[in-house]
């Protein structure tokens, strides 16, 4: 091959490298609770929003995992996190999935929901893990050992694949509702309260879907 | 006429249109251009699906040396980030997912780098 084709292959070698050892940094913590056994990420999506279930993900990755650009599922483009999680999907140990919707989180309090959807994420899953690597949070009522990690979809790659399972699952939820309660955009703000959602829901109104406490001051 | 040819700020805000068009190609819905408050100001506030974006526009006429990230040093990030508080509190925003971009116009060549820095407010 010629030197241009040599010198683009040798880049795209040094970025794979490169790519290898950011992923490498965010093994610390699997590493520091690998004693422990089973070591399960969790992560929550869908907490700010004025519509819509929270939703939280739970994963148990193989020590082995190699999943390349896997990271905080907010860095990441929709495309990227679509296709990470098809990936996170195949080569897991074990993936749970726990929803709370809008209804219960009016009973509750939307801090009381995610923590229920964490719960529910954990009983999920086929396999019961050692310890948990949450994301900020300790959850009440759970039994096995957790590790609180700020900014744990940053630094720990279980919290980072299960920030993509949780943001994905919901996405997905939220653009099924669009198609059941078109009008308000939920496809593309997810039911955040963007300019366009809050001028559509002063237009329209709220549907079964809005968090009632949510949107008070807007209606 | 030499005073309308270097009236920085008159060519600073042709390059923020030239970028703000660039984003709007792209998908990105413009909120706001240069939004200030007292710590300083921010070049475009545009909405992308669900997240609010907030971004810095970098100018350089010609050909650029060093990153386009270079430019936007951990000062200027704090300050973005300080700005970007005040927004969301000034429009009664409550948890919106929010993302810092910047955009490098390099005579004709526009880059975006997207969630270029994290939030840098302390």
């Amino acid at each position: 091959m010629n030197k241009r084709e040599e010198e683009k292959l040798l880049r795209q070698k040094e970025k794979l490298e490169k790519e290898r050892q950011r992923l490498k940094k965010m093994r610390i913590y699997e590493e520091e609770y690998g004693m422990y056994g089973r070591i399960c990420g969790i992560d929550e999506a869908g907490r700010g929003p004025l519509a819509g279930p929270v939703v939280a993900g739970a994963v148990i990755l193989p020590a082995d995992a190699q999943i390349l650009y896997l990271n905080d599922s907010k860095k990441l483009s929709e495309k990227r996190r679509e296709a990470l999680y098809d990936e996170i999907m195949e080569k897991a140990v074990s993936v749970g999935v726990g929803i709370i919707g809008p209804e219960r989180i009016e009973e509750i309090n939307i801090l009381q929901a995610t923590y229920e959807a964490m719960r529910k994420a954990v009983a999920d899953l086929s396999l019961k893990p050692d310890v948990l690597l949450n994301d900020a949070v300790t959850i009440p009522e759970v039994e096995i050992k957790q590790v609180p990690v700020i900014k744990g979809d940053a630094k720990s790659v279980s919290i980072a694949a299960a920030s993509i399972i949780a943001k994905v699952t919901r996405d997905r939820l939220m653009k099924e509702y669009d198609q059941a309660m078109p009008g308000y955009g939920f496809g593309r703000h997810k039911g955040y309260g963007t300019k366009e959602h809050i001028e559509s829901l002063k237009r329209l109104g709220p549907c079964p879907i809005h968090r009632r406490t949510f949107i008070r001051k807007f209606v | 006429m030499t005073g309308r040819m270097y009236n920085k700020r008159r060519i600073g805000r042709q390059y923020e249109r030239a970028a703000g068009e660039y984003l709007a190609s792209l998908g990105y819905e413009i909120v706001e251009y240069n939004f200030s408050c007292r710590m300083g100001e921010i070049d475009i506030i545009a909405q992308d699906e669900e997240y609010l974006v907030f971004c810095e526009v970098k100018y350089r006429s010609g050909r650029m040396m060093g990153h386009p990230l270079e430019a936007v040093g951990s000062k200027k990030q704090q300050v973005i980030s300080k700005c970007a508080v005040y927004y969301l509190m000034a429009k009664g925003l409550g948890e919106v997912p929010c993302r810092f971009d910047v955009v490098s116009v390099e005579g004709k060549e526009i880059i975006l780098i997207k969630n270029a820095f994290a939030y840098a407010g302390r």
